[in-house]
């Protein structure tokens, strides 16, 4: 049969036959889904090109398929080489929407869930916090904080020297005053507690898009979070210049207000969420 | 990649019409591709 005669066919089967047109209908629900979780998540980590590449290949592999009178069935190899493909080239960022969990914050408190932090508590937090940072950025301390919800993985925490201390500006400054066992890693927060100190975390992948002037240690800064949703701040040795890091980008010279702003959104991200 | 002295936090900066309008675009490529992949395996 040639494309015409099939296509007739194709029609009078879903008129006439009812289960057919469900399953057809069934069918083009669950690819439209799929194929829409797709292009968001291109769109969202600017990839749109690939969806229009896309596109433009499964119209032609139709036209292919439809002239040659290919089977059918063989179509599906198309898309699942292109899902194939996005989780070998977008690993990072899946692996990011796979680690990504809840925060527990206030909101949670309010509803009662036991923990025992105030509005006070969470003040002195950033304030102790911006503190230990600026002090750091005066005498030109190299420090690297990660501020986490609790979605850290248990092999980069143990890879340091776990503390679970009270936040202090003492405590922060003393970990990384140079030549202290411990001022060599990051130090990774999870809410008003210092969960772990001198950990080791991942280099970020992008090598084209870091400056050279860019160190290692903010190169660990940018790659934690380009793994995981979380916050990094850190302080240069060379020049004391506060960054603070989400998401792969990095924004330099952070002031006292963009840390508390950065700060204050970690604490009560999930409060405003609630609220609205 | 790095934003000099700027706010990081991503702020709205997106009305909610333009979002909606490119859900909706999304939406119908998704369905166009969909419908072509379900044609073609039904033929």
């Amino acid at each position: 049969m040639n494309f015409a005669e099939k296509f007739k066919t194709l029609m009078n089967n879903l008129s006439a036959n009812a289960d057919f047109l469900v399953a057809f209908i069934a069918g083009v629900v669950l690819f439209t889904v799929l194929y829409y979780i797709l292009i968001k998540f291109l769109f969202d980590n600017n990839s749109g090109w690939l969806v229009a590449g896309f596109t433009l290949l499964a119209i032609s592999a139709a036209f292919v398929f439809a002239v040659l009178r290919i089977d059918g069935a063989l179509f599906l190899i198309l898309p699942a080489v292109f899902f194939v493909c996005i989780t070998v080239l977008f690993s990072v960022e899946l692996k990011r929407i796979v680690w990504a969990r809840r925060n527990l914050k206030l909101a949670d408190v309010k509803k009662g869930d036991g923990r025992s932090y105030d509005e006070e508590k969470v003040d002195n937090c950033i304030s102790e916090i911006i503190k230990a940072l600026q002090n750091m950025s005066k005498s030109d301390t190299g420090a690297i904080i990660v501020l986490s919800t609790d979605n850290v993985p248990s092999q980069i925490i143990d890879s340091g020297v776990k503390l679970d201390s009270d936040i202090s500006s003492e405590l922060i400054e003393s970990v990384f005053f140079p030549k202290t066992p411990l001022h060599d890693g990051a130090m990774i927060i999870n809410d008003t507690r210092i969960v772990a100190a001198g950990c080791f975390l991942p280099l970020s992948q992008n090598m084209d898009n870091i400056p050279k002037d860019l160190g290692t240690r903010h190169r660990a800064g940018i790659g934690i979070t380009e793994t995981i949703d979380v916050v990094s701040l850190i302080v240069s040795e060379e020049t004391g210049i506060i960054s603070i890091v989400k998401g792969g980008k990095i924004t330099r010279y952070a002031d006292s207000g963009m840390l508390r702003k950065t700060l204050t959104r970690y604490y009560w991200k999930e409060l405003e969420s609630a609220r609205k | 990649m790095i934003e000099e002295n700027k706010n990081i936090i991503p702020e709205e900066n997106e009305s909610k019409a333009i979002k909606f309008w490119k859900r909706v675009g999304y939406g119908a490529l998704a369905l166009f591709l969909a419908l072509i992949t379900v044609t073609v395996v039904c033929l």
